[in-house]
């Protein structure tokens, strides 16, 4: 009866123990990033972009990406709010001469939460992406239409092989 | 992870101790008596619950439930209880808020065949939450391109169904009442979400996934038929 009495005690401060133990599982790769790959306009195969490629965006003084080289797929943050992104691909060659490209990402967001201790995000879902105006730029298209914490491609870039 | 450890151990030796006590009672007394087909009724208040909320843990409920002794071996029961959490973000402005009632409905199995008092169970249980949630942030910002709206996700509704395999004993206190615990590993069946995320708290089942671990002490009152094995002697 009485070691019967103090199991039962023992196996409350137990579970008591149980109770407040607890570990924090947030996702460790927590950056939502639209991905956008390179490719060759007229072989369609994957390509290295070997001159200065800048990333800056409508709506924000921030640069998105800033003077990345030799980049194969490169990741930019959309917006949180706005129905569309205008961003402004600013591609400096070796000889110096600068293009600049612009694309439009039309979207919808959608808040994205886990733990109380999580960051709380923003995942985003693209419904049409334009090639507005482009030198280096042939056309874009859509592989993936969930922005997340995947580091998928998002987006196809063709790039013009020659430029006029 | 060391608490867990902790917490484990002190499971295991209370087992120990609860053990050699069975093994005494069996020598001492014998085969016993076949016991009757429905031996008494019982309600049970959990005491976890309360000294949880008292010690502000993350989550707490406050639990009771009912069962029927069949034969001192089958026990049906159901148990109804509310859960609650409110929690804020450690390094952010999240706060998370739920109360909710939640039931569960199952069997044990009694193993120890002596009508001495002691009882060690195995159980299955099925239970479901209907719940609602709050979640907000107030400095829910977009930290590219600026803009602080804040994040007002209140009044989200989900729910939960899930099953428990359960492990437990109980004693004889005084005349009617009994002192037990029972340890639960619960798996979710299904799940009913927001597009949002998943809640962090479900009411009933603790913890949000596919599985965790939960345990309850309970108080008991047995009504209804007596019967055990000494009184069955003289």
């Amino acid at each position: 009866m009485r070691k019967a009495f103090y199991s039962v005690v023992v196996a409350f401060v137990a579970l008591a123990g149980l109770a407040g133990c607890e570990n924090i599982d947030c996702t460790l790769n927590n950056i939502v990033l639209c991905h956008f790959a390179f490719y060759d306009s007229e072989t369609g195969e994957r390509v290295v972009l070997a001159d200065t490629l800048t990333i800056t965006a409508e709506g924000t003084d921030s640069v998105l990406l800033n003077r990345a080289t030799n980049s194969k797929e490169v990741g930019v943050p959309l917006s949180y709010y706005q129905e569309k992104d205008i961003l402004n691909f600013i591609i400096k060659t070796k000889d110096g001469e600068v293009y600049e490209n612009v694309v439009i990402i039309q979207k919808t967001g959608q808040v994205h939460f886990e733990s109380p201790d999580c960051p709380t995000t923003m995942f985003h879902n693209i419904s049409q992406a334009l090639l507005h105006s482009g030198t280096v730029i042939d056309s874009v298209a859509i592989t993936r239409r969930e922005v997340n914490y995947l580091q998928d491609e998002n987006i196809k870039v063709f790039l013009r092989t020659r430029r006029d | 992870m060391r608490i867990s450890r902790f917490s484990f151990a002190l499971v295991g030796i209370s087992l120990l101790l609860a053990s050699p006590m069975r093994a005494q009672d069996e020598g001492e007394r014998g085969k016993a008596p076949k016991a009757p087909l429905l031996m008494g009724v019982a309600v049970q208040v959990d005491l976890a619950g309360p000294v949880m909320k008292a010690l502000n843990t993350k989550f707490d409920q406050l639990e009771c439930g009912a069962r029927i002794n069949f034969r001192d071996k089958y026990f049906p029961l159901v148990e109804l209880g509310v859960g609650e959490c409110e929690r804020d973000g450690e390094q952010n402005a999240n706060h998370f808020k739920t109360r909710a009632p939640y039931f569960r409905v199952g069997m044990d199995y009694n193993f120890n065949k002596k009508h001495n008092g002691n009882r060690f169970f195995a159980g299955l249980r099925y239970g479901f939450s209907g719940y609602t949630y709050d979640f907000t942030n107030v400095d829910f910002q977009d930290p590219v391109y600026g803009g602080n709206t804040g994040l007002d996700l209140s009044g989200q509704k989900a729910n939960m169904h899930w099953a428990e395999v359960s492990v437990g004993c109980e004693t004889k206190l005084w005349s009617f009442i009994r002192l037990g615990w029972t340890l639960r590993f619960k798996a979710r069946i299904s799940e009913k979400d927001t597009p949002y995320g998943s809640p962090y708290y479900v009411p009933g089942f603790g913890k949000n996934g596919s599985t965790t671990w939960g345990g309850t002490c309970n108080l008991i009152f047995d009504i209804g038929k007596k019967f055990n094995t000494q009184e069955t002697k003289k």
